[in-house]
């Protein structure tokens, strides 16, 4: 047993001094079963293997660890990913994209499982950087990186990757499907939401919703009911979809979106009482999508729409007969909200 | 952290502070840490952040530093955009480690509302000014003066200055001219 490991070592290590690094890329996945029979030994391999020489190597390491049903002490193990992706040598890991990405989504998924979310944003960051080939380039750890920092309530580490408009795709040997994109542009979107930022966040639910597809998913599902939401605060209406939105999402997601279609019919009424009384009807759907907080946003945006509707048809109004005609409590609440919109 | 707030750097402070967090992982700062960065959010109105920053500030830690849930009360007075309760939250007596970041958070607040006062009122009771800019009243009145507002003492109305519209951009220089031509010659080619 322990020769047929250190056989791996010798292989990993001339491999990768010798620069073959599809070869080794080959071997490492060949050598998945033997490195799972040895689980107790795979911890000394880490003395024996240098990070930066032997990337590939310890990466394949790391992969068979997360796949075992019970990952034998745990916190060695994160600490031994962590390491990982500041040491390791992006040149080698190129070779191996499929085996990285599998290593992030599994280690994204360890640290979710045990609540540990924010733990994982900067590594995640670290695993990025390493393997992009340049800065617009899309991977599936994007995706995990946005769900960790939502979970993790700290927003502003995606940011630097999220305000970097997409031009490329990494496929990581076709690892990379549709999910993964469309969780990025999601989540991505949901944090700008929550930082108020209105405009990207409608310009990356639009592009999930937007995504070629002849099934009906879930994601896009959840994407188009925050479009609706984040489009009325934003335009005081559903703005339109562009023409090359696939037919799916007409025949098969608006009418799973019932309430939020009802809500916009309401919204163009411009009634606040109308509103309300929708909203309440469908409380129970918007909680248990979690929305509950952006439809009070729409409640809010409707008395400035109101208000700012009021501009063009009085040239002065008092802050009483404001109040009256947008249905608010009186002068002085009128005159919070105009001090609010300047 | 001491040199570095009393040398009002703080956009570097609020650097350094947010990448320490995330260096630490799981593992939570200490109350100064959390303190210091939650006074800088509310110092540079990023409130969304602010609000993030104590959702995710564990139970334990918060329970051991009153001086966070106070900051915390003037990002909630922020927030709501009460002025009259920013104010007040702002009153209190504060450590040395955040001491100079809320005293520049008052001022800030301050600027603010005058800024807000000049946009939105052509004319504004003096009561109603104070009350925005938090000081007594003749008080309120003496700033107004020294901005160079017209002050009616005896109806106690201020009529604030309206501020000019940027100036237009002025004719083109020969710098820019020459970039310009460079621009076309390179694109006709």
């Amino acid at each position: 047993m322990a020769s047929s490991l250190e056989q791996y070592v010798n292989m990993v290590q001339t491999m990768s001094n010798s620069g073959n690094l599809t070869q080794l890329y080959d071997f490492v996945n060949k050598s998945g079963d033997m490195l799972a029979k040895n689980v107790s030994h795979l911890d000394n391999m880490f003395a024996t293997l240098d990070v930066q020489q032997a990337s590939l190597g310890i990466l394949g390491i790391l992969c068979v660890k997360y796949s075992l049903p019970n990952i034998p002490d745990l916190e060695t193990t994160l600490v031994q990913t962590t390491e990982f992706f500041s040491k390791c040598n992006g040149e080698h890991v190129r070779f191996a994209t499929d085996n990285y990405a599998e290593l992030c989504q599994k280690f994204a998924q360890a640290l979710i499982d045990r609540k540990m979310y924010a733990r994982g944003i900067a590594p995640l960051m670290e695993a990025i950087q390493k393997i992009q080939l340049h800065p617009a380039q899309l991977t599936s750890i994007h995706g995990s990186l946005c769900q960790l920092c939502l979970l993790a309530k700290n927003m502003k580490p995606a940011l630097r990757f999220l305000d970097i408009d997409i031009t490329e795709i990494s496929r990581e040997g076709g690892r990379l499907d549709a999910r993964d994109y469309l969780l990025y542009y999601y989540y991505g979107g949901m944090i700008y939401t929550a930082l108020k930022n209105y405009e990207r966040a409608l310009y990356f639910f639009e592009i999930a919703v937007t995504t070629p597809s002849v099934a009906v998913s879930h994601i896009m599902m959840e994407a188009y009911k925050k479009f609706t939401l984040v489009s009325l605060i934003l335009h005081g209406k559903i703005i339109l979809l562009p023409k090359y939105t696939p037919q799916v999402l007409q025949r098969y997601i608006r009418p799973l979106c019932q309430p939020y279609m009802t809500l916009a019919a309401v919204y163009a009424h411009n009634s606040l009482a109308e509103l309300r009384s929708t909203i309440t009807e469908h409380t129970d759907v918007f909680n248990r999508d979690n929305n509950m907080g952006l439809v009070k946003q729409c409640l809010t945006s409707l008395i400035k729409k109101n208000i700012q509707r009021l501009t063009k048809t009085f040239l002065t109004l008092s802050l009483a007969d404001m109040a009256n005609r947008v249905q608010l409590s009186g002068p002085k609440e009128a005159e919070q909200y105009v001090l609010h919109m300047v | 952290m001491a040199a570095a707030v009393a040398t009002p750097d703080f956009q570097q402070l609020s650097l350094d502070l947010e990448r320490q967090e995330l260096e630490n992982g799981n593992s939570p700062c200490t109350a100064t840490q959390y303190s210091q960065l939650l006074a800088l959010y509310l110092l540079q109105c990023d409130l969304c952040n602010a609000k993030f920053l104590w959702k995710r500030i564990p139970q334990t830690v918060k329970q051991g530093c009153a001086e966070l849930s106070s900051i915390w009360a003037v990002g909630q007075k922020m927030w709501l955009k009460d002025f009259t309760g920013t104010y007040e939250a702002l009153q209190k007596d504060w450590s040395e480690d955040v001491k100079v970041i809320m005293t520049s958070l008052q001022n800030c607040v301050r600027k603010r509302a005058l800024r807000l006062v000049r946009l939105a009122y052509s004319s504004i009771g003096a009561d109603d000014f104070a009350t925005f800019v938090g000081m007594p009243v003749d008080k309120a009145i003496q700033a107004a003066q020294s901005e160079g507002w017209e002050v009616d003492l005896q109806n106690r109305i201020i009529t604030p200055e309206k501020l000019e519209p940027p100036p237009a951009p002025t004719i083109m220089s020969d710098q820019h001219l020459s970039v310009l031509t460079d621009y076309v010659t390179f694109m006709e080619n």
